[in-house]
Parts: structure tokens; sequence; C-alpha cells
């Protein structure tokens, strides 16, 4: 197909015993907030620990060791999909959080943040031109 | 943002704005708040703001994340309607979110509604998981004294909540029934002049009921909540008393009480422990032979006994949320036989996941209901930031100590450190693990519970047992409102949205159960 070439699948290094694994991630696709996110998540199946993987900080190396009965490669596998749904949430977040503040600054205003004048408007100035135009009820 | 003045045409010009005016506009369509999670390989969870729900298919949420939906999908149409997309150039969505999350946050307007009065720790049973660390019967100095009772009642009555509950609790209240009987007249008295909804309910095993106390509870219109853990062999293995005969005098006293009362004067509780968890359908049948309208399957609070005799500890979440199914599916079982019964647990979620009402339930809020909610007036005077607090302060540890009755302030009581601290520490929309969650709507978080298991009030979410009991029991509740089974659909519906199983609308039906009132109107 053109525009697609393959590729030789790199995967996580397991380590000898099965319990530890770790993932290189490069911090121009998912921002260390991300990372650190997904990291959460597992931190009841794995002891995760965090380092840069160059002097330059571009790149992460996430160290995971299984805890308890944990399958190291489900909990790097879980972490790899959940890093997609952090930034995912991450991009989605920066349209959301606006909105978010506006819906619960309104639901707790005493006045009418969208629009003021439709609430504490003058009915007799008629600030929306309501009644203006021409018709029937004079309005 | 506001909304844009067309020209107006037609015979009616001048009253309505064109049709243009309300198709969705050319630029797409914008997110409205909303969270999700993978809820199969197939198919992504949505949740917004205020609870409502979208299962999408996995392609239509790549093509409704990558704005590439199809504005004649009937995803589309759903995610239009339920408020998680916005593409006209109206605030109407915005409004409606808006009313819509001040109806859930309503708990906060009255402040501290629930008011625990523990009038004494004797005690004639012996419970394994007695969160309150109870003495025995002849120590009259762990009643609380009567200045004690009458400074907690001001105190109570100094909250601005138009709605307050009382609560009388122990130990066994009953052996201080004398002090029981002050703070009902007092609080009735009182009331006279203030005005509220008062309720007044008292926590007891019933083995002390007599006679005399049935008249009182009946004038004053007392409810009473007792325990019943199970049939004989759980109840009495779990609440020893001597004479072994806790569950006979019960059995006795709900009778004698329901007559006197009225059959909705009186409700029970359980509490699961290692034993419970063998025996899921003789619970639920226990309370159907009863002849109770609700059941509320709790798991056991790592506090007080419980603690120290290791039951806290002998179960993991996910043994309860096993003994949970399964007790559900019978109660949902004895609901198809004719017989109607409750689960309240689910009750109280499905209520937040299918109307935007506020439940009023302390550990399912946030900002938690520590002191927002409740407090607990300790036959001491000491003050603490909900029942719990005071259990763990009978363990030696007084984080949660909101004051002396007889040397704090209502403002240092209910304003102090403590209390911002709780506040502050329990608003799951900015908790780790918690905030980008799609059951947030649904779920709180509980500080007490936290510091005491992982030692922090925030906790931590992955390994919480609070967390996972929560999102155990709210995922079977969606699976099962999905699921093929119209009955059980139909009546955890009439459950949450608080209707008559028969009056449950068919499921094609368009008109929305329940709306709020519209904007204006809720000033």
């Amino acid at each position: 197909m053109k525009g697609l070439v393959a590729a030789e699948p790199r995967l996580p290094e397991i380590s000898s015993d099965g319990r530890s694994g770790a993932l290189d991630i490069d911090l121009s696709l998912f921002s260390a907030a991300v990372v650190l996110r997904a990291v959460y998540k597992l931190t009841a199946r794995a002891h995760v620990f965090t380092e840069p993987t160059e002097p330059s900080g571009g790149r992460w190396t996430v160290t995971f060791r299984a805890r308890g009965g944990q399958d190291i490669d489900a909990v790097i596998g879980d972490f790899a999909n959940e890093l997609i749904d952090q930034r995912l949430r991450e991009e989605m977040s920066l349209e959301m959080a606006p909105l978010r503040e506006l819906v619960v600054a309104q639901a707790f205003a005493e006045g009418n943040l969208l629009d003021a004048l439709r609430d504490e408007g003058d009915w007799e100035e008629d600030p929306q031109g309501i009644g203006r135009a021409g018709g029937p009820g004079g309005r | 943002m506001g909304a844009d003045r067309l020209p107006v045409v037609g015979p009616r010009a001048g009253l309505f704005r064109d049709r243009r005016h309300f198709e969705p506009g050319a630029g797409g369509y914008r997110f409205l708040p909303f969270r999700f999670m993978r809820w199969s390989p197939e198919e992504i969870l949505l949740v917004n703001d205020i609870g409502e729900t979208v299962f999408l298919p996995r392609a239509a949420f790549e093509a409704f994340a990558a704005r590439r939906l199809n504005r004649r999908s009937p995803e589309y149409a759903e995610l239009a309607g339920k408020h998680f997309l916005h593409d006209s150039v109206h605030d109407t969505p915005i409004e409606l979110l808006a009313t819509k999350y001040r109806t859930k946050k309503a708990f906060l307007r009255g402040f501290t509604s629930l008011h625990l009065f523990v009038v004494t720790l004797r005690c004639d049973h012996s419970c394994h998981y007695c969160q309150v660390s109870r003495v025995s019967e002849n120590r009259e100095r762990f009643d609380m004294a009567e200045a004690t009772a009458s400074r907690a009642i001001d105190l109570m009555f100094r909250s601005p909540s138009p709605h307050l509950k009382v609560e009388i609790q122990g130990g066994e209240p009953l052996l201080a029934f004398d002090r029981l009987r002050f703070i009902v007249d007092s609080v009735l008295d009182r009331n006279a002049e203030e005005g509220r909804e008062v309720e007044i309910v008292v926590a007891t095993s019933l083995s002390r009921l007599t006679d005399e106390m049935v008249d009182y509870f009946r004038e004053n219109r007392v409810l009473i909540s007792t325990s019943l853990d199970g049939p004989s062999f759980i109840h009495d293995a779990n609440r020893p008393r001597k004479g072994r005969d806790g569950h006979r005098r019960v059995t006795e006293n709900v009778a004698k009480l329901r007559e006197a009362l009225g059959h909705d004067r009186v409700s029970a509780v359980m509490t699961t422990t290692e034993l419970t968890l063998r025996h899921p359908r003789e619970v639920v049948d226990e309370y159907v032979r009863m002849g109770f309208d609700s059941i509320f399957l709790r798991p056991i609070s790592p506090y007080g006994f419980a603690v120290r005799t290791g039951e806290a500890a002998r179960y993991e979440s996910e043994q309860f949320l096993v003994f949970y199914r399964q007790a559900l599916d019978r109660v949902l079982e004895v609901n198809r036989q004719g017989y109607d019964l409750v689960e309240v647990y689910a009750q109280i979620l499905l209520t937040r996941m299918l109307t935007p009402f506020a439940t009023g339930y302390v550990d399912l809020q946030s900002p938690a209901g520590t002191v927002l909610g409740a407090v607990a007036y300790n036959h001491d005077g000491d003050v603490y930031a909900s029942d719990e607090a005071r259990m763990l302060a009978a363990m030696g540890d007084t984080t949660f100590r909101l004051g002396n009755i007889h040397e704090d302030s209502y403002e240092a009581l209910f304003a102090g450190e403590v209390a911002r601290a709780l506040a502050a520490s329990s608003v799951i929309e900015a908790l780790p693990g918690c905030a980008e969650c799609a059951f947030l709507p649904y779920c709180g978080t509980d500080p007490v519970f936290h510091h005491r298991t992982q030692g922090d009030f925030i906790g931590h979410r992955p390994s919480s047992g609070f967390c996972a009991k929560n999102m155990g029991i709210i995922r079977h509740l969606l699976e099962l409102l999905r699921g093929p089974d119209e009955l059980v659909r139909d009546l955890l519906t009439s459950w949450g949205v608080g209707v008559a199983l028969g009056d449950v609308p068919p499921a094609d039906d368009a008109a929305p159960l329940l709306q709020p009132e519209p904007f204006a109107s809720c000033r």
C-alpha cells in the first residue's frame, strides 16, 4: 500500500525471571503528564521506575516489576494502551476544560454568566429586542 | 458565546427566528465535557459530567474523537441529544448542563443535614465487627450527659439545612432511654420554633425494647433502624449476646414495632462478614421472610472491633463483589416472583446514574460528606467528621476529631482546620485516578477510609478497596441495564428514578423520565 512501510515490531524487553520489563517512551509523542497518569493506573500491579533515557530528557525509560502474581506482559501491554487513552484525554481536555469550567461556574453563579441581560435585564428596556418587531400582540 | 440574530423572514416576521438559526453549524462539532473508558475490546463507554452514558463501537468513537462522525448517524444523534457534542450557535446545551450539574450538587446547599448522637457506648451485644468499641452494660459513665446533649442540639440547629436528620446511636441507645427521650423531646420542642423538616431515627438492636418505648416512638413518629444480618445461624454468630437470642428478639420486636408504628417505619441493615459471604441467598431470603421491602448489602468497615477481630482484613473487595452480585441476583429473582424488594446501595447508585438528582448519601459525594453532610456527637462531647471518624478515635486515632461541644464554637468545629482539610482532599474532580474516571459522576470518596487503610486522606486509587467496590458495582449495574432481561432493566430503572415498575416507559419511548425545571425557574 502506498505510504506504508512494513517495520519490525519493537517489543519491550522482559527480564529472564519474567517479572520485569521496560519500555522506552518518546516524550514528543506522549507528554510527561500523560506518561505519569498512565503509570499511576498500573501501580497496584507493578512497581514502576521512571528515568530519562538520555541526558536531553527527550525519552524516558519506564521499567515495570510485577507485584504478586501479575503477568508482566499484560501489565506492560495495558500500560501501552493506557498511554494512548491518556494522550487522547489530554487532547480532548484542551477543548473541554474551558467548557467544563463554564458549566461549573454557571451552575454555582448567582447570575447568568452566558447572557446576564437575559435574566437581569429590565423588561421595559427590552435589551433582547423581543418586542421590537411588528406583528400580532405588539410583538 | 451568544446567539446570533439571523434575518427574520416569512409571514410571522418579528415573532420567530428563521429556521437557519436552528440548524447545526457549518463548522462541525465541539466536545462537551465527558470522560471515557474502554468498556470492552469492541466498545467505549462515554459518561458526561452529569452522568449521561453513551456506548460507542470502537470505530464510531475513533471517528467522534477525530471529529469525523457522520452527522446523520444514530451515534451522532445520541451524542447530541445527551449533550456530548455541541454543534449549534446556542448556549442551550451549556445551560442545560449547568442546571443539571447544580442539581447534582444540591447537597451542598444545606450544609450538614445528618447529625448523629451517640447517647451511650453501653451495649449488650459483642458483635465481631463492632465498629464502636462498645463497653459493657453497667458503665454508665459512657452515657451522654444531658448538658452535652443540649449543646449538641444547639449546634445542630445552627446548620442552615431546611432538612435535619437526627440519628440516635450507641452502643445500644435503648440502654440510655432517658437520654434518648431527652434528645427527641428537646429536638421536637426546639423545632416547633425552627420549623425545619426533622426526621428522627434510632439505630438499635431492639434487644431492650419495652412497651413504654414502643408507645414513645409511636407518639413521636420516630423511625427505627435495626440490624439483621440474616437467618439466626448467621445473625447470632455475627452478633452474639448473652442467651444467644438476638435473632429471636429482632424478629419479635420488628413485628411489635410494625404493628405500633406502621410497616414502613422500621428498616434493617446488614453487615457482611466472612460467614455471610458464603450465604448470599439465605440473607436475602431472610429479609423476604421478615417482610422487609429493602435490604442494604454493606461490607465491613475497617474500624473498631472489626479490626481487632481480624474481620476487616478477612475478605478482599473482589470477594465482597462476588457476594454482592449473587445477593443482588437473588433480590432480582424475588422481585420476579412478585415480591417488591429494593437493594439500597444499588438504588442510590442508580439514582445517580439515571437522574440528575443528588442522593444525600454521604459516602458518595464530591466533596465528601464528612462534615459537609454529617457529623457525629460522641457521648463525651467530642465532635467527629463522621461516624467512622468516631470509630477511628476509639482505636486511638483522633485525626478527624473536630473539637469538643463544650470548648469550641460552631465555626471552629464546622469550618476549622480538619473540616477544611477534608473538603480540600475529597473533590474527586481533582484527585489522581478519579479525575479522568468515567464513573466519576456516580461516585465519591471517603477520606476517613483511605486514611485508615492507606495512611492518606486522598488514597491510592489503583489499590483502594473503596474504589474497587464502587467500580465493580457500577459496572455490574451498567451491564444489567444493558442486558437482555427487560424485567431487570425496568426494575433497576424503577429503583433509580423512583417510579413504580409498571410506570417505567417502554425503552423506545423518546420522552425522558425526569428532567429538571428549565434554567430560569431553578433560581
